[in-house]
């Protein structure tokens, strides 16, 4: 380790314009050369505010005060060009949603070429390509790939292209803000392997910035645990997430491990809900009319489901878990098997008889904020599928509607229906969404990824609103996941799907312990688990 | 040590909110004078503006008549008055029937695609492409002279603003996951289009509603100059300035300037409006 810290803070204390207190309330961390540190906590913890101001990239007007040194100099005192080469040099950024942060009209290989030359002027084209070559080839990208476009790359793909970035200039100092979230664990674990190993490499500090304490703990020596802008507690990744001494690091843990090693005893035995049979969903892809080419997203997947029952779908991506659902819900094409809900075919109905048991499905999605209307109330939004169907008058849909948000633990309903879902934090949305498609007293109800977006102490808290809501209505869960660890704590039963075939079914716990099927194996490994050790045992 | 960062872009937006504030100014004076006008020509108060037979013929602005009097001895005064009643009547007609038709019309287009959404774009875009005086000319010599039919004149100009700017919008908003999550709940295309459609979509439109009306208060002026749209009896700034033209030579000025005054203010408040509301709509 090296005499001089790579990033020193001292009481640092941020404050937005306009934010009536500071974000940062006097925060202190120090992290030398080549040290791997992870910041946790709650949402809104400020943990993405260091990233910020670490790079000066907080919005005019904010206050920024304390002691702030990164590799020796202090960001705030450098002004235009001077700023700019610190922030490439100096630090490099790895951000959460990669598409939305790479220009979609210049090629990946621009993209390196451009940071190479705004930092390395001097240096000759031939050899900056060579070095772009040799980053994208360090990440896993093909040299090929080069003059490709990011939109024809996938999530974990693009992700690779943002490290590639972020190590350009061997950065002494890497901040990735939740890198992983929106990737599937597979993927997840591939980008993070990549990441650790090129800042062991080029010896950069790593700071990771995540909701997750098993990811933060299996890539970092030192976790530090944020709450309302101070530093809780700072130790040993493997220490803290044995021993956490803090209140708040101990919630944190015990809600990971909750969550983790939560085990649903099988159902009670109950009337069949559910049976898919052999049910095919393949989409044309051209080819000739009588040698068709097909995606065959789901193909022949057969599945029963009885009610108050949870049965977790789980794969990785692409495996047909969402075509399913869609198909489902009557939005993905069909081409072949038997749907029965109740007894009655889905597939075949039509007319009134149709939407009548098409009500009796009904979805939550993975983004709670897209999938409701950014232009109408909460109250609105949830009474509006009774009006679709014609169920109940204006007045009486309110009613219903201020009843389900009181079920889903937004009390007093009054002081949420007439707010608009984008006033509302990411689990609060995510209830409204379960309102909703509860609000039709459907029988069985698809959740696709519902919890992926939300940090663990919300999932487990939408985890827990969910199976309450089962027991007290009888519904048969659908659950679609890719993350391992939650589908084996919460479903009755886990399948898992690959290449649109099931591939591996039984009781979620088992699968965890002894998986068979080279995919089922994959996840498991990919899934970040939590150190288990005697002082944990013991608690 | 505290960095103050450089200030926000206070004096834009305040620049904005004041032309806003400027535009609605100008715009409800002129719904005032037009509403009040009637009612102090019943009461004696401003002359006629169609009776001149008893007054001097192009008489200078004097205390008898403010404006002068054209070469016909009607008072300019209240002919420029009463033309604002006249020009906001048929111009909110005109762009309301735009947007009645120009709004569905595009978000069944966008929303529906397919052939009739590339059957209407092509209708659309083949409109666009005329000059708007010269097809509202055209449609105004087909329909006659007449308050409805210059306002019909004058819309089949702005449906296809409206329909560009709504369709489009459309497109892109159909693909939103709240619209997959609407349809999954059962619901009808027409209950998509009226709930989750139209209220993403209609936010462009206060913007383009103001901006085209100051347009139209121009083309409304233009047909009255060439001798169409409205009737000869109706008080209107165009006509007017047409029959001051010949006058303007001869240095009898008043006919002239106060029509024109009063339609470039309209026109201003209204580009005002447009303007301010645009920078409000898109900071909010």
């Amino acid at each position: 380790m090296g005499a001089e810290p790579v990033l020193q803070l001292r009481d640092l204390v941020v404050r937005y314009p306009g934010a009536p207190a500071p974000t940062l309330a006097g925060l202190s961390l120090e992290l030398g050369r080549g040290q791997r540190l992870a910041l946790v906590g709650p949402s809104g913890c400020g943990k993405s505010t260091v990233a910020r101001a670490v790079l000066q990239l907080l919005p005019p007007g904010s206050q920024c005060q304390g002691g702030l040194q990164l590799a020796g100099v202090d960001p705030r005192n450098l002004q235009g060009a001077a700023l700019q080469r610190l922030r490439g040099t100096a630090v490099g950024l790895v951000f959460q949603d990669p598409m939305t942060r790479l220009n979609p009209l210049l090629t990946i290989g621009e993209h390196l070429r451009d940071t190479l030359q705004a930092h390395r002027p001097d240096q000759a084209d031939p050899i900056r390509r060579q070095r772009a070559t040799a980053l994208l080839a360090r990440v896993g990208i093909p040299p090929e790939r080069y003059g490709s476009y990011p939109h024809e790359f996938s999530g974990g793909m693009r992700q690779r292209v943002a490290i590639a970035l972020a190590m350009a200039l061997n950065p002494s100092l890497v901040i990735a803000d939740e890198p992983t979230t929106s990737l599937d664990v597979a993927v997840a674990a591939q980008v993070m392997a990549e990441l650790s190993d090129l800042c062991r490499e080029s010896g950069s500090a790593l700071l990771l910035i995540s909701h997750n304490l098993a990811l933060a703990g299996q890539w970092c020596d030192q976790i530090a645990v944020l709450d309302q802008g101070r530093l809780v507690e700072q130790a040993p990744a493997r220490q803290l997430l044995l021993t956490p001494r803090s209140p708040l690091a101990q919630r944190l843990v015990a809600r990971a491990r909750e969550l983790e090693a939560s085990c649903s005893p099988a159902p009670p035995p109950a009337a069949q809900l559910l049976a898919i049979d052999n049910l095919r969903c393949w989409h044309r892809l051209g080819g000739p009319p009588w040698q068709p080419r097909w995606l065959k997203a789901v193909d022949g997947v057969s599945l029963r489901l009885q009610a108050g029952e949870t049965v977790g779908l789980v794969g990785a991506s692409g495996c047909g878990k969402s075509t399913l659902c869609l198909a489902l819900m009557g939005l993905a094409e069909v081409r072949g098997g038997t749907v029965r809900l109740q007894g009655q075919d889905l597939l075949t109905g039509r007319g009134a008889g149709r939407r009548l048991l098409r009500r009796r499905i009904q979805m939550v999605f993975q983004d709670p904020l897209a999938c409701l209307n950014p232009q109408m109330r909460v109250g609105e939004a949830i009474a509006d599928p009774l009006l679709i169907h014609g169920l109940a008058s204006p007045a009486a849909a309110r009613q219903r509607a201020r009843e389900l948000l009181e079920a889903v633990g937004l009390s007093p309903a009054e002081a949420f229906e007439g707010r608009r879902p984008r006033q509302l934090s990411g689990g609060q949305q995510q209830r409204v969404a379960i309102a909703r498609a509860l609000i039709l007293e459907p029988r069985l109800l698809l959740c696709d990824e519902s919890v992926s977006m939300l940090d663990a102490e919300v999932q487990a808290e939408i985890l827990a609103l969910l199976r309450q809501l089962q027991q007290k209505l009888g519904l048969g869960l659908l659950f679609v996941t890719h993350d391992l660890a939650v589908a084996s704590g919460f479903c009755h039963r886990v399948i898992v799907l690959d290449g649109g075939r099931i591939v591996e079914e039984g009781p979620g716990a088992a699968l965890l312990a002894d998986p068979q099927a080279a995919i089922t194996r994959q996840l498991v490994a990919a899934c970040p688990r939590l150190p288990v050790g005697r002082h944990a045992q013991s608690n | 040590m505290v960095v103050d960062a450089p200030r926000p872009t206070k004096p834009a937006t305040n620049l904005s909110a004041r032309l806003a504030r400027w535009g609605l100014v100008i715009v409800a004076a002129y719904a005032a004078v037009a509403l009040v006008m009637p009612l102090l020509v019943h009461l004696g108060l401003l002359s006629d503006p169609t009776a001149g037979v008893d007054n001097p013929v192009n008489a200078a602005p004097s205390w008898g008549h403010w404006c002068g009097t054209d070469r016909l001895g009607r008072d300019v005064c209240s002919r420029t008055l009463a033309g604002s009643g006249v020009a906001l009547q048929v111009v909110v007609l005109a762009v309301l029937i735009a947007l009645l038709i120009g709004v569905p019309l595009g978000m069944v287009s966008g929303y529906l695609g397919g052939g009739l959404d590339r059957l209407l774009v092509l209708l659309m875009d083949t409109l666009y492409t005329l000059p708007v005086l010269l097809l509202s000319v055209v449609l105004a010599f087909l329909l006659g002279r007449g308050l409805p039919n210059a306002a019909a004149a004058l819309c089949v100009v702005y449906i296809p603003q409206y329909f560009r700017v709504v369709r489009n919008q459309s497109v892109q908003i159909k693909a939103e996951l709240y619209i997959e999550a609407a349809r999954s709940l059962g619901a009808g295309p027409l209950w998509i289009l009226r709930r989750y459609l139209l209220r993403n979509v209609i936010t462009s439109v206060p913007v383009l509603l103001t901006l085209n009306a100051a347009d139209a208060v121009l083309v409304l002026g233009g047909l009255g100059f060439l001798g169409l749209g409205l009737p000869e009896t109706v008080p209107e700034w165009g006509g007017d300035l047409q029959l001051a033209l010949t006058a303007l030579p001869t240095g009898i000025w008043w006919t002239a300037l106060y029509p024109g005054l009063a339609l470039f203010v309209l026109v201003l408040g209204l580009a005002f409006l447009g303007e301010g509301l645009e920078r409000w709509l898109s900071d909010g």
